[in-house]
């Protein structure tokens, strides 16, 4: 089995990649990892960098009953994937509790997104029906993360929440940290709060301009910001638990150093997201032209079967190409790939400078082609 | 009997071929849900990548890597210490949660805060780290609670401590670069001391890599991916499952020997570098990398690392950089980023103080690219700044440039005075004082 592992382990994202493909050709395809549920559009908080235009509540959202049904139950026919609860803010449903205490109960592992600003009012739940990871939103230093969030305190309940979830024994504790280009500079000064918040490991996301971040390009991070920050997280990594999430892309060879596993893009194909209103998307996207259908009209498990063809299959542009967050790319960030690249060698081609960003140009353009320099 | 083997082989495959057809013209998918069928699928399809089916997925850099050089160099070679055996050390000493880790946590914590919380560091296990690094780090901390300088090293102690680290198998970026800042104060007798010191902290760095990618690429074959990095946990069982499949140890040391010839010193070659060039005409330094000197080539930059030296001979030596122009080096040196900064002339630091102070003052972005573009020489300048002006706007993005020469997450500055208020790393920011950050 050796020959196997090595095999496998060197080219684990073409294996996958050729297994989604060589399955749906038979007509068969893997059950999902993992189902993010955009559980509501509410939000007590206005982010600036918020993919979504989370605030008030959309109408149509899923009720407790159609979460129980058309998502939960659902996931218990594909092999019981992780369900992902997110926002908006999540907790901000009442039905928060009957939800997850129904998920428990047909034995489907859930995890949760969440500010933090209301973990400690739903502790209980917490501890009778643990996540298998909660990952609480930390923008910057204290000052920063309230000021951006636009809430004072928002930013001693984020770390009140990862200490008191670390109480009561949940598994996987996660900082997560959404990369802008304010923030961008203030990681090294954010290390003592991580460590004291108690997290286990700490995320670096990268700002997508999609929902209200669309409004706000002066936040993209720059190219010289994106590799500091990468630079930075792979020295973390002796020290603690850090990884640079799919948003990212991946950095070749040198993958191993940045995150854990070797990066490819599961949009369709190890994971998907259940949008606040049924819709099915590829991933947190909020274009509704990526959408599969409405769980509401056809089950889930039916469209994630059937669902996802230009993900599954080659010759799809960036859709089909596990090497690259294709919605950062489509959206134009397509100096993300810089962060990986020497200070003095940087491949031109892809070193685009901020001033071409064209935000606008993508709006309404599906599955585009990757933008090239 | 056979044909009759033959012919019931020939009806599965029959049977198999129309269920398979069936399936694909009703256009209806599917969800493999089974315990055995995944894993035939993950068999089948990683022969087809070993095969050519996953080139058309393979990245530019995956490509342009060459998978093995021609000619193997004695730094190409694993030592001897690296083997089966060591490599699981080295797991048990990175698990995530372990004593180790947790003590390396506190350390980093400690030594970034610049303070010891009450009842910090709690007395680790004698085993957390070799005696003699041990004994070095423990120091610190008692610097650090006592607000006194860290003490400097004796470079006969950083090298026993790099000795005991690898001999227990011990590769370890965090310490690795604890031993080399060490180096900033430590008093070398000899020039070749430094030179061996620097060559061990550079294949020690070289030795890590290998071993992380040997730990990324032996892995168990029912691996999934994972759905979002950060984003959602491991299911219930997949943690236990995959230890129970725990990477081969001899697989690593296969991998890690073979990987070792294409892996460089990361990210002592990726940051906290700065370009330079001979002086037309003058007598040219020669650079020292890896224990192996190099001649300057006359008409290209070459850059000069954290673990690079530049070694004169009999006569002065002069090196020029494309921003600070000219720098003279003294004869019958070997000088080091701790040393080049401070052998700048007056108008080169005359610029880079400019530089920080914008940079400070404005968190003007072009003046931190260009102090990171020369991080070798200008780090002397960015602590000064820092020191003067912490809650500058820009201070934060130079603490964050600062912590790539360091390797390190910003550990304290260490300042030793050596006289009437002008201490090593030199006088600071001149007519910074009072600035936006005071």
């Amino acid at each position: 089995m050796g020959i196997l592992h090595r095999l496998f382990g060197r080219r684990a994202r073409d294996v996958w990649l050729a297994e989604a493909r060589l399955l749906q050709r038979f007509g068969y395809v893997q059950p999902p990892e993992a189902v993010q549920w955009i559980s509501t559009s509410v939000c007590d908080l206005a982010c600036p960098h918020c993919y979504s235009h989370a605030g008030k509540k959309s109408h149509g959202e899923l009720t407790t009953d159609e979460a129980k049904r058309l998502i939960i139950d659902e996931l218990v026919r594909l092999n019981r994937p992780v369900l992902v609860i997110a926002g908006g803010e999540t907790l901000l449903r009442k039905d928060f509790p009957e939800v997850v205490e129904y998920a428990h109960r047909r034995g489907v592992p859930w995890a949760i997104h969440t500010h933090g600003g209301r973990v400690e009012q739903h502790l209980a739940t917490f501890e009778k029906y643990p996540p298998v990871m909660a990952a609480i939103s930390l923008d910057g230093p204290r000052e920063y993360h309230d000021r951006f969030r636009g809430k004072a305190g928002s930013f001693d309940a984020a770390i009140r929440a990862m200490k008191a979830l670390k109480r009561i024994g949940v598994g996987e504790v996660v900082a997560g940290t959404t990369i802008n280009r304010e923030n961008a500079d203030l990681l090294a000064d954010m290390v003592t709060d991580v460590f004291d918040s108690g997290a286990d490991s700490w995320g670096f996301h990268l700002m997508t301009p999609e929902g209200r971040a669309h409004q706000h390009a002066e936040l993209v991070p720059t190219p010289r910001q994106l590799r500091r920050v990468a630079g930075f997280g792979r020295r973390m990594r002796a020290v603690f638990h850090v990884e640079l999430d799919n948003e990212w892309g991946g950095a070749g060879r040198d993958d191993c150093f940045y995150r854990d596993a070797t990066f490819t893009c599961g949009a369709g194909r190890i994971s998907c997201v259940v949008a606040a209103t049924g819709e099915l998307m590829p991933c947190t996207t909020t274009d509704s032209n990526e959408s599969q259908g409405n769980v509401r009209e056809t089950p889930l498990s039916e469209l994630w079967a059937n669902g996802f063809k230009p993900f599954r299959t080659a010759g799809n542009g960036i859709a089909s190409d596990c090497d690259d967050c294709w919605i950062q790319t489509r959206h134009g960030h397509s100096c993300r790939p810089a962060f990986h690249l020497d200070l003095f060698e940087p491949d031109g081609r892809r070193m685009i400078p901020l001033a071409s960003f064209q935000l606008s140009a993508f709006s309404g353009q599906r599955s585009a082609n990757r933008v090239s320099g | 009997m056979r044909w009759v083997a033959i012919l019931a082989l020939w009806v599965v495959a029959v049977v198999l071929a129309i269920v398979v057809l069936r399936r694909v013209r009703s256009g209806k998918n599917v969800v493999l849900c089974g315990r055995w069928s995944p894993r035939v699928i993950r068999t089948v399809a990683v022969v087809l990548v070993v095969l050519g089916a996953g080139e058309e997925a393979r990245t530019p850099e995956a490509q342009a890597a060459p998978t093995k050089l021609p000619i193997r160099g004695a730094d190409d070679e694993l030592p001897a210490t690296v083997n089966p055996r060591s490599i699981q050390v080295w797991l048990a000493a990175h698990q995530e949660g372990g004593y180790v880790e947790e003590y390396k946590k506190t350390v980093a914590k400690i030594l970034t805060a610049g303070k010891v919380a009450p009842g910090e560091p709690k007395v680790p296990p004698a085993t957390v780290l070799p005696p003699q690094l041990f004994k070095i780090v423990q120091a610190d901390l008692a610097a650090v609670k006592n607000g006194k300088p860290l003490p400097k090293v004796a470079p006969v102690d950083l090298k026993t401590a790099l000795d005991e680290m690898e001999n227990q198998g011990r590769y370890d970026h965090y310490w690795n670069a604890y031993l080399w800042r060490k180096t900033a104060t430590a008093e070398f007798s000899d020039a070749t001391g430094r030179i061996e010191l620097y060559a061990r902290f550079r294949q020690h760095a070289r030795i890590t890599d290998a071993l992380i990618r040997a730990h990324a690429q032996v892995k168990p074959i029912m691996q999934a991916p994972r759905a979002w990095m950060s984003k959602a946990g491991p299911r219930p069982g997949e943690i236990a499952a995959m230890q129970a499949n725990a990477a081969s140890l001899t697989d690593m040391y296969k991998v890690a020997a073979e990987v070792l010839p294409t892996t460089d010193e990361g990210t002592w070659k990726r940051d906290g570098v700065a370009l330079f060039k001979p002086v037309k005409d003058a007598e040219a330094p020669v650079l020292i990398r890896g224990g192996k000197e190099r001649v300057l080539p006359a008409d290209e930059s070459t850059r000069f690392g954290r673990l690079d030296l530049f070694k004169t001979g009999d006569k002065p030596a002069a090196i020029i950089h494309d921003w600070l122009g000219t720098v003279e080096l003294p004869a019958n040196r070997v000088v080091s980023v701790w040393d080049l900064p401070k052998l700048l002339p007056e108008a080169a630091k005359q610029k880079l103080d400019e530089a920080v102070h914008e940079a400070l003052k404005t968190n003007a972005e072009d003046a931190a690219d260009r102090l990171e573009r020369s991080l070798a020489v200008a780090h002397f300048a960015i602590r000064a700044g820092l020191r003067e002006l912490p809650n500058a706007k820009g201070a934060p993005k130079l603490r964050l440039i600062l912590a790539l020469f360091d390797d390190a997450i910003m550990p304290p500055l260490p300042i030793h005075k050596i006289g009437d208020g002008v201490d090593e790393f030199g006088p600071g920011l001149r007519g910074l004082r009072g600035g936006p950050g005071r």
